[in-house]
């Protein structure tokens, strides 16, 4: 007799219970179908369907038996006694989901079923296991009143798993029955799986731990603080592995934790009566049929790789890119190591965790380079020295500055500001107009702004984010810019950030032919411009070479916003060419490097002193700075060998190693130009122009060559297992963090390194005077190796405000291989006099001279002790007292600062200026205004009409103006009056290339340009191809080659 | 387009290759930065005030208390002011109104502006200042001279110094604190107001004790005894620094072996310490060359000496001085000799020569390291024996001026310069007349072993020896090294 089965769903829902009745009336007409959802075993068992039968039977709504499944089950249940289940072979298309599945001991579901496995028979021969899947369970209908119905709590990967378990308990066995087939929908089988790691849903965890609670009868206690502690754990983990999905699901099933104790108590106690019952306290009779940790680990990784697989089919189904062409091309299947890793199962790559990524290292790389050179900064005040010059300016000095083509050094000079300086304004907006916090904030996040911008750029040679972790630390390592941080040349700071961003960005523009691209390429242009001025002869050639070679006229956007927003520095470019080879920012006198040490990038000699000074500190002293500059070689010994192996083993395109050379060469050529000609006086020195635009290619080259071998020591495996390309570009990145501390390590003991200082450089009664309505300036002396030097000190002096490339370019003259200083003006004669007079012993009065030059104030530097004798024993001047800056002195005359009035008898008195004005008393015929400034650009006007210059002036080479009897309101000018208006529509247009360089719209554009290109190439590779068959015909034996 | 890769390769290894090697190891190219001369500019006219200290201070006190000895010294101090005509920035030539005045006392007499004048060997007891004015454009070209002649008794010998303008500080390398030696540095403050100087020994186991602060009274001369502050050291260097004013040292010394006399010198500063210094006219017995390191670090200085016939030996070629201290070589009988030292610290520099008198007695004479010549120097000639001037080794021609007892000036005479040897010149053949000073000027003549051109003018009579050096260029004339930026 066939034995009675009853079909057990537990839905609750009419319509799949229904859908499934139409399934099954095909196959087995005569199975009733009963919904146990939500009645107790009781009430169950009155079922008389339930009640009439032998065995019941669990399927899904999704459940699909084939025609002689139920046969092989039944078969299979009545082999022996102690098989209390059995389940079907359950199979989704023709791949097995299912056939019998295990736990781990700590309660992870694993399918011994891989992913995606054809049925084979492979499975047939297993088939004792420790539970079984839900759909197509059968037991004898005595079961259910001893075990009761599966848990409804429990999501479909455990519950099957759960109720195996309870028989199992009671020491039952659970098998499979393999003939019999049972299949699932696409939704079910998805879900019937290994437990997957990542997890894919929140269900899946709180399952997970709903069954491992369910199962802690004896143990809830610890089970329960386990589980407290492991999601703890793993929410933080998938914090720090950026998984954040992941961790805010462990975390809700942390909260949910006491609720799933709660909700699983029943299944907890009954499961606790079981085990009183058989007698057994732990799971030791279970224990042979758990899984292996590890052999889930590997359903873990063959899950992920087939789930990336789908994903990449998913993406290459989408648009198949050129680029993922060639890579397949590049790389046949097999050939690649990445390929070997797939099929190896052994995971090279990681995941996408925090500390898996080369930026994460790079970042505290970066950080802890700031503090290493940077630490410093931080203190009270204002920032000093270096090439960076005071920061003690406001926002409103620099905007003046910007509209005035006047600048307030020394004794004046007619030079517009440096793109430099509207940089800085432009950066100071965002912190309030404070230079000083702007600056501190700029120099400390250098490091960081430099590598992501680099490691964003090397993602357009190099796909690996290792390698671009790599090229990111080179470019950070470089010296010129580390030496740059502790010097605060901002300008080389500007070009090191806006390099790798205007590549990224030039590149966009060659490829998508964005407008917007161009511009922000143009913005960035200017702002390398700006701190290297040579810059823009290097990006004018760039810029015409794009033009002549046809790549969009939109390139001209290059070179619009420099014309914008430095044309009055344009136009003084053309009179004063020089000046593209001064770096902005006060004048260092570094002197030069031989070309040995420019062809690996430092922009000097290496100073060793610190080295030695620190060795000496620890007690072994007597090591030469010379013999420890030797050690320099050995670091970058391992980039060279690195780069030549790239050179000559790995076989780049011919395109990128193209660029990589001809960057690396015309970096080398210019920067040997550079440091060869003269460019700048100091007071001591004839200064060579500093190599930061030639470093700042030549770094691009070499930085990408390296980067590229470091990429082929990555992925040719055939070739390069010859050499130790990997180990060797572990030397180099080593070797990088030696060369930062090489660079690093002399601002320890250098004179140039920026500083903190909370008082000004001049003292402020000084100060007060030269921001006054005088004027008036201050001669500051100071002895070095003995010799005098002099300073005369305006109110812009010293600050990030009183520099011009300009005006440093006009100090040199002549053609480049004999370029010299300029004979001084007579201006700077009267200051070396008043210098000279005033360290003199007994040298007479100085107060005519002082006078003439505007100079209320002598400050002598506190360490030149004798100079401090020789001027206290000058005559007309009173000793004020030491203050922080040094001696003062103040010049004993009834007049003061730079304005004066003559009386035709000589005698002199101040004319005090309110802004542009000077009220003049009325007074004699003949009297003249003298305003002591060099600057040959200034006009007085009295009511509007010009005044005359006298026929012979008093002091050369000041501006003096013959002044009416009747005195007046007398206006000083500088410069044309179209000077500030003009430059205010300069930055207007600048805007308006801002506005350009936002990305607005710019997906649609590049869309429809790169589909236009596409048909294009498809054109030409026609009409190629079509040529190329012509001349194939034509010379057969050329085309064979 | 098939070998592209092969000669980017090639390319990108031999171009940096040859660049390196060409420019780095074979010829270097010319460095951009390079070191940059200062700013010489031409000072600010200003008077020109010198001190010359005076008579010889003597142990007075000595007398009566020993039955044996009697002062029968016979000594006598004179001193020759002169004021030199010179071009005016408005092209006008005149020579500077010249008045000779006690220290801190009536001035003796005041000479205007004139076309030249040169004083009297006016036998003097005290210190004096001389002033030469100043106009704005038109410098003082004036000096003064000193000499003290002592003709028996314990002071035997030739003293002569070219007086000193103030300053606030300066180094005298003479002295000794030796026994039998009795130097003292003699201070005068022309000021109107008190001054304090801090006092300093260098000595050849480098500075001895602490500096020595001394007040000095306005237009007041004070003496400071180095035989107490230094006393047992050979050779000493005195080291003044003066706060809140200037004044003007000299340093006189006496030697006594037993109850010979051996000689007595007075002593000013000379050039200031630098990494070169010259000395020349060594011309005597037992010529002994000073230097003294006021650096921090020991200083090596190399020696060259230059005959009148060209670069000769001398027993020394290097000396090594401590820091802080003084060394001293002896260079055995010399002829006409200019000695060079270079060294790597700021040295400075002085020289003895000596010469033999009658009975055992010697005298001996000091000889500063001076500075370059410039355009127009002044140099009053002790009116007493015989001497010639010297001329370190150079190239051009230096031009002499006489100035006779009128006060009018002979047509330059120039001199032809050796560019290895000392050039020896007597200005009695500029004129048949007697030449009281001399007007040098180097503007034509350039340094062959060291920057510059150096002069020096040794004196001799029967038992004495003694040098003076031109008056450094007045304010107006001289130029100053400074460094602008």
């Amino acid at each position: 007799m066939k034995p009675a089965v009853t079909v057990v769903v537990a839905t609750g829902d009419d319509d799949s219970r229904v859908e499934l009745e139409t399934a099954l009336s095909k196959i087995y007409p005569e199975i009733p179908i009963v919904d146990l959802g939500g009645l107790a075993v009781t009430e169950a068992l009155a079922l008389p369907e339930v009640a009439d039968s032998n065995h019941l039977w669990f399927l899904t709504p999704d459940s699909r038996p084939d025609s002689d499944c139920l046969d092989e089950l039944l078969d299979a249940i009545g082999a022996t006694e102690s098989i209390a289940a059995v389940g079907p072979k359950i199979m989704h298309a023709d791949h097995i989901v299912s056939a019998g599945v295990t736990t781990t001991s700590a309660g992870a579901r694993v399918n011994p079923v891989g992913v995606g496995e054809f049925d084979q028979g492979q499975r047939d021969g297993q088939s004792e296991t420790l539970g079984l899947d839900l759909p197509g369970i059968l037991i004898s209908t005595a079961e259910l009143e001893r075990i009761g119905a599966p848990s409804r709590v429990l999501g479909v990967a455990y519950r099957g798993l759960e109720y195996s378990r309870r028989l199992r308990d009671l020491g039952r066995r659970v098998v499979v029955a393999p003939g019999a087939r049972l299949t699932v929908s696409a939704r079910s089988a998805a879900q019937l799986g290994s437990s997957p790691l990542p997890p894919r849903s929140k269900s899946q965890i709180r399952t997970e731990q709903r069954y491992r609670l369910s199962l802690a009868s004896p143990g809830f206690g610890s089970i329960f603080c386990l589980l407290i502690l492991t999601q703890l754990k793993n929410t933080l983990a998938g914090l720090l592995s950026n998984n954040v999905r992941a961790a805010s699901w462990y975390f809700a099933a942390l909260l949910g934790l006491a609720s799933d104790a709660r909700i699983t108590s029943r299944l907890r106690r009954s499961n606790a009566r079981r085990s009183r019952l058989a007698k057994h306290a732990g799971d030791s009779h279970v224990a042979p049929l758990y899984a292996d940790p590890d052999e889930l680990a590997v359903q873990r990784r063959s899950m992920n790789s087939a789930e990336e697989a789908r994903q990449a089919q998913a993406d290459s189904a989408a648009g198949p890119g050129p680029e993922h062409i060639d890579e397949t091309e590049l790389n046949p299947v097999g050939d690649t190591e990445e390929a070997i890793d797939s099929f190896s199962r052994l995971e090279v790559t990681g995941g996408s965790g925090l500390f898996r990524s080369p930026l994460t290292y790079l970042l505290i790389g970066a950080v802890a380079l700031s503090g290493f050179v940077s630490f410093r900064l931080f203190g009270p005040g204002h920032l000093v020295g270096g090439a960076l010059g005071s920061t003690d300016v406001r926002l409103s000095d620099l905007v003046s500055r910007l509209l005035s083509p006047n600048l307030d050094v020394s004794t004046g000079a007619a030079v517009p500001a440096d793109p430099y300086q509207l940089v800085l304004a432009a950066l100071s907006l965002p912190f309030l107009g404070h230079v000083d916090i702007m600056v501190r904030t700029l120099i400390l996040f250098a490091p960081i702004l430099a590598v992501i911008a680099a490691y964003a750029a090397a993602s357009t040679i190099v796909k690996r984010k290792w390698v671009r972790g790599f090229a990111a630390l080179l470019w950070i390592a470089a010296p010129l810019f580390v030496t740059a941080l502790s010097d605060g040349r901002l300008g080389v700071i500007f070009a090191w950030i806006a390099a790798p961003l205007f590549v990224i960005a030039l590149r966009r523009s060659l490829r998508t032919g964005s407008i917007a691209a161009a511009a922000g390429a143009g913005l960035l242009l200017f702002l390398m411009i700006a701190g290297v001025p040579l810059m823009l002869p290097l990006g004018i050639i760039g810029t015409v070479v794009l033009l002549c070679t046809g790549r969009g006229l939109r390139h001209l956007w290059l070179l619009a916003p420099p014309l914008f927003l430095a044309w009055p520095w344009l136009v003084r470019l053309v009179t004063d060419p020089g000046a593209v080879f001064v770096i902005p920012g006060q004048t260092l006198a570094p002197p030069a490097p031989p070309t040995y040490l420019l062809a690996v990038g430092f922009p000097s000699p290496i100073d060793m002193t610190w080295l030695a000074d620190l060795l000496a500190a620890v007690g072994i002293s007597g090591v030469s700075p010379g013999m420890l500059q030797l050690w320099a070689p050995l670091l970058v010994l391992p980039m060279l060998i690195l780069a030549f192996l790239t050179l000559i083993e790995a076989h780049l395109k011919l395109s990128r190693l193209m660029w990589a050379v001809g960057l690396y060469l015309a970096g080398l050529l210019v920067a040997t130009i550079q440091v060869i000609i003269p460019a700048q006086t100091g007071p001591f020195h004839l200064i060579g122009s500093y190599p930061a635009a030639g470093l700042t290619l030549l770094s691009l080259g070499a930085i990408m060559l390296l980067t590229l071998g470091a990429q082929a020591s990555t992925t040719k495996s055939t070739n390069s297992r010859r050499l130790p390309m990997r180990g060797l570009s572990g030397l180099v990145a080593i070797a990088a963090v030696g060369l930062i501390i090489v660079s690093a390590g002399p601002s320890t003991t250098s004179a140039d390194s920026v500083t903190t200082q909370e008082h000004g450089t001049v003292p402020a009664l000084a100060a007060d005077r030269a921001t006054g309505d005088t004027q008036s300036r201050t001669l500051h002396l100071d002895v070095v190796d003995g010799e005098v030097h002099a300073r005369l000190i305006s109110s812009a002096d010293g600050t990030v405000i009183g520099t011009s490339t300009i005006q440093a370019a006009e100090a040199v003259g002549g053609w480049p291989w004999e370029r010299r200083p300029q004979p001084i003006s007579a201006d700077q004669t009267l200051i070396a006099q008043a210098a000279a007079a005033l360290s003199t012993d007994d040298a007479g009065d100085v107060r005519s001279i002082l006078g003439q030059l505007g100079v209320d104030f002598v400050l002598v530097d506190s360490s030149a002790k004798n100079l401090t004798n020789s001027v206290a024993a000058a005559d007309g001047v009173v000793q004020v007292g030491p203050t922080e800056s040094g001696g003062l002195w103040q010049v004993d005359t009834p007049y003061s600062g730079r304005f004066l009035v003559r009386e035709p008898d000589g005698t002199m008195s101040t004319a005090p200026m309110h802004g542009a004005t000077a009220e003049v008393a009325p007074g004699d015929d003949g009297r003249t205004l003298i305003v002591s400034d060099s600057a040959d650009n200034i006009t007085a006007s009295v009511d509007g009409k010009d005044l005359p210059k006298p026929k012979k002036s008093t002091i050369s080479w000041a501006s003096e103006f013959s002044l009416p009897a009747a005195g007046g309101e007398v206006e000083l000018s500088y410069g044309s009056a179209l000077y500030a208006p003009g430059v205010i529509v300069g930055w207007i247009l600048g805007l308006l290339t801002i506005i350009v360089a936002i990305p607005f719209g710019s997906q649609r554009q590049t869309q429809a340009w790169s589909r236009t290109t596409r048909a294009k190439a498809g054109r030409t590779t026609r009409a190629n191809s079509g040529r190329k068959a012509e001349s194939a015909s034509e010379h057969p034996v050329e085309a064979k080659s | 387009m098939k070998h592209m890769r092969s000669i980017v390769t090639f390319a990108a290894i031999a171009v940096p290759g040859v660049l390196v090697a060409t420019t780095s190891f074979l010829t270097p190219l010319t460095p951009g930065t390079l070191d940059r001369s200062p700013e010489q500019v031409r000072m600010p006219t200003a008077d020109t005030r010198v001190i010359c200290p005076g008579p010889l201070l003597t142990d007075d006190e000595a007398e009566g208390t020993d039955a044996e000895f009697v002062d029968d010294s016979n000594v006598s101090t004179r001193a020759v002011s002169a004021s030199a005509p010179i071009s005016a920035a408005d092209g006008s030539v005149s020579a500077a109104r010249l008045q000779v005045a006690d220290l801190g006392g009536s001035a003796n007499f005041d000479n205007p502006s004139s076309g030249g004048f040169v004083s009297g060997d006016d036998p003097i007891a005290q210190t004096k200042l001389i002033t030469g004015f100043a106009r704005p454009g038109a410098p003082a070209l004036t000096t003064g001279v000193q000499t003290v002649e002592g003709t028996s008794g314990d002071l035997t010998g030739l003293a002569t110094l070219t007086c000193e303008s103030a300053a606030s500080n300066f180094r005298i390398l003479a002295g000794s604190g030796a026994a039998g030696s009795n130097s003292q540095l003699l201070l005068s403050n022309p000021g109107d107001v008190p001054v304090q100087a801090e006092v300093t020994l260098m000595t050849p186991s480098g500075q001895r004790g602490e500096p020595t602060e001394v007040s000095i009274k306005a237009g007041k001369q004070r003496a400071i005894r180095l035989g107490g502050l230094a006393a047992g050291a050979e050779s000493l260097a005195v080291d003044v620094k003066v706060d809140g004013g200037v004044v003007a040292g000299s340093l006189q010394e006496t030697v006594l072996d037993g109850l010979t006399p051996k000689g007595i010198d007075l002593a000013t500063s000379g050039a200031d310490a630098a990494s070169q210094q010259v000395v020349t006219g060594l011309d005597g017995k037992d010529a002994r060359l000073r230097v003294a390191n006021p650096g921090n670090d020991l200083a090596e200085v190399s020696l060259k000496a230059y005959g009148p016939d060209g670069e000769i030996d001398i027993p020394r070629s290097s000396m090594t001085v401590v820091a802080h201290g003084v060394a001293e070589a002896e260079l055995g009988d010399l002829d006409a000799t200019s000695v060079v030292l270079d060294s790597d610290q700021s040295i400075q520099a002085s020289a003895f020569i000596g010469q033999d008198g009658e009975k055992g007695s010697a005298d001996f004479g000091s000889i500063n390291a001076t500075d370059t010549l410039a355009d127009s120097q002044i140099m009053a000639l002790p009116r007493t024996g015989t001497g010639k001037l010297y001329l370190s080794p150079g190239q051009g021609q230096v031009q002499v001026s006489g100035m006779l007892d009128d006060g009018s000036l002979t047509d330059p005479q120039p001199i032809d310069l050796n560019p290895t040897g000392t050039t020896e010149f007597s200005p009695a053949e500029v004129s048949p007349d007697a030449v009281r000073a001399i007007v040098i000027s180097g503007e034509n003549a350039s340094g062959s072993q060291a920057d510059g051109v150096h002069a020096s003018y040794v004196v001799t009579t029967d038992s004495g020896i003694s040098s003076v050096q031109p008056a450094p260029a007045p304010a107006g004339v001289a130029y100053r090294d400074i460094r602008l930026g």
